[in-house]
């Protein structure tokens, strides 16, 4: 016989790597991290964990935990795939008017990739000054509107590139090439997973399609693949393979699974010292769990009418980002960290060369509804004080036409819009100018990589404290530039 | 304090400085109480402390080692004290003076501003007041603080950069230890600090550990009781031979080194578009791995193939390890020259990194923006290695890559000779068919749309781009039209006598062209001319900021290597890289590649970070042994990497078993010394392969396109294409060896995503293993672990007889390369028991034998699903 049975001493770290290695290892995306824990505690199978509730902070196994505190712990993206127009949204410039059908005059190319270039052409969309701040909202958003004094927008955003897929790429990662991981995927890994039988980190896509890049959007990059964002269905069964195989009654189901943990654990005990194995065991028994907890997560059937109905649901224009807007309350009940929401995608987007009028008539409506209920439901439910809301896209839109007198815009990277809101945001403000035309940035340029030391700071990060070892570098979201953390934003 | 008040003081006190400068005052002693910031300069300034970190983080972006904008370097201490252009920066005591002051400040007369605007935020009044106190105070500038890296110095000081030494393999107590060379060096670790001797692995064991690692494989049940009753030396030696020589070997070894050259089918971002015949070179490493071709051989091929005296259609393909990264088309076919510029930087990073790193260990990617922080490796030697790559240009039609001809030069020349040739022809036979094809469309009763027709109608001479390139794509459908015309009778006087003659030959020409021009297709980026265009420095790693040209040159910690002169087709620059990394006398190149083996072996290596050889590496945990495999690699082993895995698989120490030794733990935690064979989770290729010969599906078929496995739709919704480019699935060919299938960067198969394959975007040195439910809900619920129970179940039931215990006996057997003890063929059995029980009693009426064929194929699911399936003992 190979082997001798020794007695296994629970109460050492793994073999073979440090403690901090094996965490990277088991990775902390998904029903991970804690098992180390578990371990070590109190025996492999004894302890349950209680599916729903949420984990206190104290008990995660994040790598590096909060740098300092802050009240947000949670992150909805609203992602505007395409890139919205920030003159017809946030912000307004009456200015246009005068230079109406007159050609650009800055000192920069305008247009993208050889699109027509066009001539300055105002807003079809009247602005008008909201809530008790005053904050000017285009009339795309009467929902939104109403919660003008908890916005903050931010209207001198630019980034590095006017194409979509490195574009996306950079306002998830802050880097134009793939292989970098994504803000939510520094978020699981900086701060840990609170709900072992749900991802940290959701996104829903379009129904028509994913963003251009696709899944380089939430990466892991060069972490480990249980960080990266676990896409989600908003109806039927939401992560692949969750169900039961056709055929397979729940009674098999169960009955493998026992079957299948009695093996393992006598493979196990004449082979102390492996981890690995009792990790292993450990992961179907949470996969087991899980089969029950995500399903109930994602049951939207089981709110009130008045809920649905809140949300969009019931009209065609707004029901499926409502369900999303809608399911991301309920996984941020449940301890899901980050939800990130695509408006948009395939062949419909924001990307509105044609006519803008129309694309962003019709995106907002879609979208803007749902956002408002989602905002709505997190104050009264007590979420909101924990929750960073974020809104935009990739890039913004020119100022100006594709063609004269076309409704359509280019893209823009030389300023645009984004805006934040929630737990530790001062709302009911606009940070940063564009121009005179609403091209260019010119006061306070926010830089993507500023942008994300800002929300970054918001979780109670520091970019630069928060690394990742990687090709002998110590990896950060925010790069190597010099990227600072926009305090006005703060409450 | 928001920003606006912040720039309003600065201001305020800038004036101020003017001011007072101009007066030729003590700028501090005037600075007024209400102005905070200057109060700071009271306490004592240390340059290291307090300086030092300022200037590293705000100034040497710009201004250290090469970087020496305006010739101002800040990093060395005589350099910062000369000045740059204009002069000195820093007068000592005279702080108000110093240029570098009023730059920071911003109150230079000339309005200039350090850092730039677009390098970041001005300095803060807290830290400008520090820079002021500090020269103030006389600039002390310890004559030990200068923060260079010491190329020089750690040339000849880190272990990696030293010239290998092969030593005598010391003398062991333990006498089989003693006879192999890798176990002396391996146990003299161990007696050293009393560690005992390792046991080794049972036979069973052993032949699932050789079959797993050298061919990804579990061993076919006779092979097992063959080896068991004759667990002989000889006989191990056979078995090791004859799976080196098995093809699934080279399937199994070319996946490791496909995951260091960043191997994928599509070139990522938006488009995604396919990389044209990226399988060739898939296959190419298959039959290269097989072949056992010379290491050195194979790193000049995949360099500089194409620069050999007798390129030809395999070296060419070789060449396609520089084209595997990745390429944003949409931004490399921009009309918009920044975006383009940016893309084409983003590509020769990826050829350098991937490089250095591959075939070096060396983290070349971090010099980038500026030198490497840590190793001997400068921003000049980065884009001195970026001129190397600089001359190849990427054959593309717009978004699409190009496919191009292979072939010897001879070919090539010849099929370039025969193409023009053709294109002549073919504009005669357009001329010739313009007659007709005006009478053509004259009669109204062509279908050809209004563009076609108005390209066409344009004189041949007159065509601008637009109507060449319509004329061009719509040949094809012409002529389909024409010879329509030509069957009606009306129309077939349109063309003479003569003509048709002179078409006749002219078609008869052409063909005799085509079959001299008719090569195979392949894709490779090539070289244009063989003058390599300029390379220049880039500023902080910014295309927008190009600064002085640099040479072609290898790393100078390395000395410098005499490029090779252009020959009358290329640069040679690659092949000077090539030759000068396989040179016998390079201290990296065999040591990585013979760490890289060892670590495939045993999951680690010697130096455990693969890639990285320089001096943030990790040390190696036998560096003697280490010196002795890459001398013995070069200089007996002739770059033979299959004798190499020879002489490591037959020593005593790739034979030891995994035994848990609770002693040799609490001096050796980490196992660094090897006194126990290593746990590792088998990889998802592996796995995925032995489900399939487990359950009898696995396909022989060897190389050719790529196979796409059931991609499940749910999945494909991330996907901007809605995963419109993968085929429809085939079971017999999704059923072949996981390394033909169809790697989409935007698009992951879910089980290579799940199962942690490797990162396609950079070179990846090793597999990270996670250990996460998905992984769980994908083995137990998915698609194609279910599919392959059930074919096993079948497989079962026609090969093992009626009873269900020889059922359980032959998937053991099968599946874990041993027999089922009493205890789990009692678990089995109740198992079986029950679910056909439970079958029975359910609504849907099955037969008794689909009852038996389901239970089994429930109790093969938990089979594949088990710890003991995807770890070797």
């Amino acid at each position: 016989m190979d082997y001798e049975a020794t007695h296994f001493e629970l109460n050492r770290p793994p073999c073979g790597r440090t403690r901090r290695e094996f965490l990277w290892q088991l990775g902390g995306g998904f029903a991970a991290l804690p098992l180390i824990d578990l371990l070590s505690r109190d025996g492999f199978f004894d302890s349950r964990l209680r599916a729903g509730t949420p984990k206190k902070d104290a008990d995660l196994e994040g790598v590096t935990g909060q740098h300092f505190p802050a009240k947000a712990k949670n992150v909805v993206f609203f992602f505007m795939n395409g890139g919205p127009s920030q003159v017809d949204t946030f912000d307004p410039k009456p200015a246009l008017e005068k230079y109406r059908g007159k050609a650009y005059e800055g000192d920069i190319q305008i247009g993208s990739n050889g699109r027509p270039i066009g001539f300055l052409e105002p807003s079809a969309f009247e602005f008008s000054r909201e809530g008790q701040s005053g904050l000017p909202i285009s009339s795309l958003y009467p929902h939104v509107s109403k919660f003008a004094d908890d916005l903050c927008v931010i209207r001198s955003m630019h980034c590095d590139t006017p194409t979509h897929s490195p574009g996306i790429l950079q306002m998830n990662s802050g880097s134009v090439v793939f292989g970098r991981p994504s803000l939510g995927a520094w978020l699981s890994y900086g701060l840990g997973n609170r709900n072992d039988n749900l991802p940290s980190y959701v996104v829903m896509t379009d129904p028509r399609g994913g963003p251009r890049g696709g899944a380089g959007a939430w990466s892991a990059g060069f972490m480990p693949a249980a960080y990266q964002g676990t896409l989600f269905r908003s109806q039927g069964s939401p992560v692949l393979d969750l169900a039961t195989p056709k055929g397979v009654s729940l009674t098999t189901q169960k009955r493998s699974f026992e079957l299948l943990e009695r093996l393992n654990r006598r493979h196990l005990k004449v082979r102390p010292g492996d981890s690995e194995l009792a990790g292993r065991i450990k992961s179907y028994e949470l996969a087991y769990n899980m089969q029950t907890e995500a399903a109930e997560a994602v049951d939207v059937d089981r709110e009130s009418e008045r809920t649905k109905e809140a949300y969009g649901l019931n009209n065609e224009l707004t029901a499926d980002y409502g369900r999303k807007c809608l399911l991301t309350r309920r996984l941020l009940e449940r301890g899901v960290r980050y939800v990130q929401l695509y408006s948009g995608g395939g062949g419909q987007s924001w990307d509105a060369h044609e006519d803008c009028v129309k694309n962003h008539t019709l995106h907002a409506g879609e979208t803007d509804q749902p956002m408002a209920a989602l905002m709505q439901d997190l104050k009264s439910r007590g979420l909101w004080d924990e929750t960073l809301i974020v809104w935009g896209g990739e890039f913004g839109r020119t100022p100006s036409s594709e063609g004269k007198g076309k409704p359509g815009r280019d893209h823009n990277h030389y300023g645009f819009s984004m805006w934040l809101a929630g737990a530790g945001v001062k709302g009911g403000q606009a940070i940063g100018a564009t121009d005179e035309v609403g091209f260019k940035a010119v006061e306070k340029r926010c830089h993507v990589g500023d942008f994300h030391a800002t929300i970054l700071h918001l979780l109670g990060l520091d970019h630069e404290r928060l690394t990742y070892v990687h090709e002998g570098l110590e990896q950060r979201l925010t790069g190597v530039q010099h990227r600072r953390v926009f305090r006005e934003v703060l409450v | 304090m928001g920003d606006d008040g912040m720039k309003i003081l600065v201001r305020k006190w800038a004036v101020r400085l003017v001011v007072a400068v101009a007066c030729g005052w003590p700028v501090l002693a005037a600075a007024p109480s209400d102005v905070p910031s200057p109060a700071a300069v009271t306490k004592d300034i240390d340059f290291v402390r307090d300086i030092q970190p300022l200037l590293r983080a705000r100034c040497y972006a710009c201004h250290s080692h090469d970087l020496d904008e305006a010739e101002l370097r800040l990093d060395v201490k005589e350099r910062a004290f000369a000045g740059g252009q204009t002069g000195p920066v820093i007068l000592p005591g005279r702080s108000a003076e110093s240029l570098l002051v009023q730059l920071v400040a911003g109150v230079d007369a000339a309005g200039r501003r350090m850092p730039p605007e677009d390098e970041g935020a001005p300095l803060s009044e807290d830290q400008v007041a520090l820079l002021r106190a500090w020269i103030d105070q006389g600039a002390k500038w310890p004559a030990d603080a200068d923060v260079v890296v010491d190329i020089k110095k750690l040339g000849a000081s880190h272990w990696a950069y030293q010239p290998v030494v092969r030593t005598e393999p010391p003398q062991v107590d333990s006498a089989i230890w003693a006879t192999h060379p890798v176990d002396r060096f391996i146990r003299a670790a161990q007696e050293d600090v009393g560690l005992k001797e390792p046991a080794v692995a049972t036979p069973n064991s052993l032949v699932r550990r050789v079959y797993f690692n050298l061919i990804g494989l579990p061993p076919p049940p006779d092979v097992v009781d063959q080896f068991a009753s004759d667990p002989s030396r000889q006989a191990y030696e056979k078995l090791i031979d004859r799976l080196l020589s098995s093809p699934a070997y080279g399937e199994r070894w070319a996946r490791h080194w496909l995951d260091l050259v960043r191997y994928a089918d599509t070139n990522g971002y938006e488009v995604d578009g396919e990389k044209p015949f990226a399988w060739r070179y898939r296959d190419y490493v298959v039959a290269a791995f097989n072949d056992d071709k010379p290491y050195d051989q194979f790193v000049i091929e995949q360099l500089a193939g194409d620069e050999l005296e007798g390129a030809n259609p395999e070296t060419f393909i070789a060449t396609g390890y520089i084209r595997m990264g990745q390429w944003d088309a949409e931004r490399g076919a921009s009309v918009q020259k920044s975006e383009m510029l940016d893309e084409r930087a983003n590509e020769l990073d990826d050829m350098v990194s991937t490089t250095a790193q591959v075939f070096l260990g060396l983290t070349m990617g971090c010099a980038r923006c500026h030198d490497h922080k840590f190793d001997a490796l400068s921003a000049r030697d980065y884009y001195s290695m970026a001129a190397i790559f600089n001359a190849l240009t990427r054959p593309r039609q717009g978004r699409a890559e190009k496919p191009r001809a292979l072939g010897t030069r001879e070919q090539l020349a010849a099929k370039e000779k025969a193409d023009a040739e053709i294109a002549t022809r073919t504009l005669t036979i357009d001329d010739l068919f313009l007659d007709l094809l005006n009478a053509w469309l004259d009669s109204g009763k062509s279908k050809l749309s209004e563009a076609i027709v108005a390209a066409w109608k344009e004189p041949r001479g007159q065509r601008g781009k637009r109507h060449k390139r319509v004329v061009q794509d719509s040949r094809a459908e012409v002529i389909a039209e024409l010879n329509k015309a030509k069957d009606i009778a009306e129309f077939a006087d349109k063309l003479s006598a003569e003509a048709r003659a002179d078409l006749a030959r002219l078609r008869e020409e052409i063909a005799f062209f085509k079959t001299a021009a008719d090569l195979p297709q392949g894709y490779y980026l090539w070289e244009p001319s063989p003058e390599a265009p300029p390379t220049h420095f880039l500023i902080r790693g910014s295309s927008k900021r190009p600064g002085e040209e640099v040479p072609a040159a290898v790393p100078a910690v390395f000395g410098s290597t005499k490029f090779l002169s252009p020959s009358a087709y290329t640069s040679r620059r690659r092949l000077s890289l090539a030759r000068w990394i396989v040179r016998a006398d390079n201290p990296l190149t065999a040591r990585v590649i013979v760490n890289r083996v060892w670590q495939r072996h045993y999951g680690y290596g010697l130096v455990r970070s693969v890639s990285d050889f320089g001096v943030r590496g990790d040390a190696p945990s036998h560096p003697q042994l280490l010196d002795w495999l890459s001398d013995w690699f070069v200089n007996d082993g002739a770059w033979s990497i299959k004798r190499l895995q020879r002489l490591i698989m037959t020593s005593n120490a790739y034979r030891m078993s995994k035994r848990w030794d609770e002693a040799a733990y609490d001096v050796d935690p980490d196992n660094r010394l090897l006194w126990r064979f290593p746990y590792h989770r088998i990889e998802m290729e592996a796995i995925r392969d032995s489900i399939l010969a487990v359950s009898g599906k696995l396909s022989q078929k060897m190389g050719g396109p790529s196979t796409y496995p059931l991609f499940p739709d749910d999945a494909k919704r991330g996907s901007f294409h809605f995963g419109k480019s993968w085929k429809e699935f085939d079971e017999a060919e999704a059923s072949r060896r996981t390394i033909y299938a169809y790697i989409k960067r935007t698009m992951v198969h879910p089980m290579f995503d799940v199962l942690d394959f490797c990162d396609t975007s950079r070179s990846a040195d090793r597999r990270t293993v996670t250990t996460v439910a998905p992984q769980a809900l994908l083995l137990f619920n998915g698609e194609f672990v279910n599919r392959q129970a059930g074919h096993l179940a079948d497989r079962l039931l026609r090969e093992a007889g009626d009873d269900p215990r020889q059922h359980v006996e032959r998937a053991y057997r099968l599946a874990l390369s041993r027999r089922p003890t009493t205890e789990e063929i009692d678990d089995m059995m109740s198992f079986l028991v029950n679910e056909e029980q439970n079958l029975r009693g359910a609504l849907e009426k099955l037969t008794e034998d689909e009852i038996r064929k389901r239970a089994l194929a429930q109790a093969c699911r938990v089979l594949f699903n088990l710890n003991e399936f995807v770890y070797t003992d």
